[in-house]
């Protein structure tokens, strides 16, 4: 009589050093193959999505925060640019530049965190000391701009808060200046480190159709050869003034997403050096109404660091909208999931998850 | 797949020819327009899966990518809006559909888009809406167990409309409507208001406490 | 007389001795006790960003005060429940503090975990952790700087060691005392 398998459940936890926040994996293993994955989300519900509706446009912003809490300043960006859009205000000129150099310094922060925690996630324990000490200067940029590392809340509907103090330009200056020596370090660190190439080569493959499909976005795109980027595509804020590349990665792995996310560190530092050489004069705030009344409907899109962020606002012509959906990119990432863990076994369960880059914040909202 | 990357277009001539193509194909069924720099195509539920596999294997519109699914609550009806874009050909698409209140139903473009997956879960939890086709419609955000549907309009929060700041006494009250299993600590709420007020709720905790 | 309280010599008793004897052994215990708190990776929402950058180079604060990070909650003995709670998984946590051993103490750090925070009146979230678990110390904050966690271990573990605190904000209006 031939033995049937009997597959085992094993259960990823909401609490596991590795899942990067609350999430929940439910696997079924036939040994060490996985046969089936199913995330299991919610975990961070908080309802985001039904507390703005009974908010105002402007006590909105503080909670697109804490949507992506790694990248807190690209969520405010796509939110005042759908406000912007609707109402048809023109935002002067120093704003969008000053909006462009602390969004690029947010994307290498946040493309630092992701890789501390990879490299920690696969067991190297020294790349997570060495990333987040360039992190917290670049945290240290932001608390003497808005007040706050990690929630700024600095973007107003119109431009910024604020002028940005003396000290500023230096400070990104000192840090633009010392940043590309330390990144080939830390290259030196992981990438030709044959451990890390064994874990992350062939693992997570996730070819160029699927991903297009399954409306991945970000860098698990270009890291599957798709050199889609919306900084490019449709550039907003003033994207098509500066020179940058876009790096994508044709091995389709774990090991393409992450050679692309520094590649991108290395992209966004010559960004943030021509805003700076080219910061205008001039105010940093646009006249805007002391009441926001929205009417219309529109969906504004950026890059975010793990994606396609996009807001769709409705509103009905009242202080507060209608409606509002937050279509976040780990969200729509993380439904390839289970599509790259096909055929792998348990202990790549880690390095795909952790080469997805997701934040529970955003999944969940 | 076409995997040519091109840029996003607004271009008033393409987006004609585009809406001119559909119109051919669906004449008298749909109604499409152009609206801020997107092709926007109102179809029944019926049509939908018809119109949405027209548009990702049409040449010349080629939507292979879906920015978003969304659901909305008009009121008398629920809307199901569907973000759609080109990446070899740079245009953006809208397809909405309009579904009754009660019973509502649509069919699931799972087997179009792969993205729908998540999106149609979610929007189905929060507003109630049947998505017909799809594999597996359980609840995705919320817990299993949970009653109502939020997003919609007549799901009301504990606290009512917030949209001022909260007084003292607002949130008392809120606090006392709300769950009964809550323990003191959680619910104080120190410096503004008079200090009678702050008074009058920490005698209370100091009662319950004790 | 019982054979505890009968005086040994002038104005000691048995009693005494043991009480001084365990006290003393009490004081060794609870020392090591705060000096090497073994800490739940337990991190929900934003505020665990700032706990890691807490264990991060430049405040280091993990391994100056002798805390090891565990992954299992039957290996450690300080839960900091750092984000939001909600309603689905608020089981998790109470499971979570239940398989921790005695003696065990558990931080809440940010707003949304002391009361809720900026979500308070959504329909999924729990107003403030200590309506599952008890807490011994809030730290404020959304979230509360690398140093506000700092300083609030350094009162556990005064806590712990049963010293009352050195500073007390004591406002005449309240009749609880504020760290």
């Amino acid at each position: 009589m031939p033995l049937e398998p009997v597959h085992m459940q094993l259960n990823l936890g909401p609490q596991h050093p590795s899942t990067h926040g609350v999430f929940r994996i439910v696997l079924s293993l036939d040994g060490e193959r996985i046969v089936k994955a199913e995330p299991v989300l919610g975990y961070l519900h908080r309802g985001i999505e039904k507390l703005v509706e009974y908010r105002t446009y402007s006590q909105i912003l503080p909670m697109f925060d804490r949507l992506d809490y790694v990248a807190a300043l690209l969520n405010e960006l796509v939110y005042v640019q759908a406000i912007e859009k609707l109402l048809e205000i023109e935002v002067p000129p120093r704003a969008e530049y000053v909006r462009i150099i602390l969004c690029e310094l947010q994307r290498i922060a946040s493309h630092l965190m992701w890789c501390a925690a990879y490299g920690m996630d696969l067991g190297a324990i020294t790349p997570f000391f060495y990333l987040l000490r360039e992190r917290e200067i670049v945290l240290d940029i932001f608390e003497i701009v808005s007040g706050a590392r990690l929630t700024p809340a600095f973007f107003r509907i119109g431009g910024v808060r604020e002028d940005i103090p003396p000290g500023f330009i230096e400070k990104v200056d000192k840090f633009l200046d010392m940043f590309p020596k330390k990144l080939d370090d830390y290259d030196q660190l992981l990438t030709g480190n044959e451990i890390f190439l064994v874990r992350t080569k062939g693992v997570g493959v996730l070819s160029a159709e699927d991903a297009i499909n399954f409306g991945v976005s970000g860098p698990v795109l270009r890291g599957s050869g798709v050199k889609f980027d919306i900084r490019r595509v449709e550039p907003y804020s003033i994207y098509d003034h500066f020179d940058f590349e876009i790096p994508t990665n044709e091995s389709k792995d774990c090991f393409g997403r992450y050679a692309v996310r520094m590649e991108e560190m290395r992209q966004s530092t010559r960004i943030v050096r021509q805003a700076l050489d080219k910061l205008p004069d001039g105010e940093v705030r646009a006249k805007v109404p002391k009441s926001i009344k929205v009417e219309g409907e529109h969906y504004s899109r950026i890059e975010a660091s793990k994606g396609e962020l996009g807001v769709y606002i409705k509103g009905d012509g009242s202080t507060n909208p209608y409606r509002l959906k937050i279509r976040a990119p780990a969200f729509v990432n993380l439904m390839a999931l289970p599509k790259m863990l096909e055929n792998s076994l348990v202990a790549d369960v880690v390095a795909i998850l952790g080469s997805i880059d997701i934040c529970m914040g955003e999944v969940d909202r | 797949m076409d995997l040519r990357i091109a840029r996003a277009t607004e271009d008033p001539s393409r987006l004609e020819a585009a809406r001119e193509k559909v119109e051919a194909k669906f004449a008298g069924q749909i109604k499409a327009g152009i609206v801020r720099g997107e092709l926007v195509i109102e179809t029944g539920p019926e049509r939908l899966l018809e119109v949405c596999g027209f548009l990702r294997d049409s040449k010349n519109i080629d939507c292979s990518y879906m920015r978003c699914l969304l659901g909305m609550d008009l009121g008398d009806c629920l809307e199901v809006i569907y973000l759609l874009y080109s990446i070899s050909k740079g245009l953006k698409v809208t397809v909405r559909t309009k579904v009754g209140r009660d019973n509502a139903g649509v069919p699931s473009v799972y087997s179009i888009w792969k993205s729908a997956d998540w999106h149609e879960r979610e929007t189905a939890e929060m507003f109630g809406i049947r998505f017909e086709g799809h594999p597996d419609l359980k609840t995705l955000l919320l817990k299993e167990d949970f009653e109502g549907h939020p997003l919609r309009k007549d799901f009301k929060l504990k606290s009512g409309d917030s949209a001022k700041p909260q007084t003292n006494s607002a949130a008392k009250e809120a606090d006392q409507s709300g769950n009964e299993a809550k323990t003191e600590p959680g619910n104080k709420r120190a410096g503004s208001g008079s200090s009678q007020m702050t008074f009058e709720s920490l005698k209370e905790t100091d009662n319950d406490a004790s | 007389m019982d054979k505890k309280t009968k005086k040994v010599h002038e104005g000691i008793t048995i009693d005494g001795l043991l009480s001084i004897a365990f006290s003393n052994i009490e004081n060794l215990l609870n020392w090591g006790r705060k000096s090497s708190l073994f800490m739940l990776q337990f991190g929900t929402a934003c505020c665990s960003m700032e706990m890691v950058a807490a264990a991060a180079p430049r405040w280091d604060f993990m391994e100056r005060s002798g805390m090891l990070p565990r992954a299992a909650p039957r290996h450690s003995d300080l839960m900091i429940v750092a984000g939001t709670v909600t309603t689905k998984m608020a089981p998790a946590v109470e499971l979570l503090w239940e398989q921790m051993p005695e003696p065990k103490w558990a931080i809440a750090m940010g707003s949304c975990a002391i009361g809720g925070g900026t979500f308070k009146d959504s329909y999924s979230v729990i107003p403030g952790v200590d309506t599952i678990i008890p807490i011994d110390i809030y730290i404020p904050g959304c979230p509360p700087r690398p140093e506000a966690l700092m300083y609030g271990i350094i009162k556990l573990q005064e806590k712990i060691m049963g010293k009352p605190d050195k500073f007390r904000l004591k406002d005449p209006r309240m009749k609880k005392e504020w760290i």
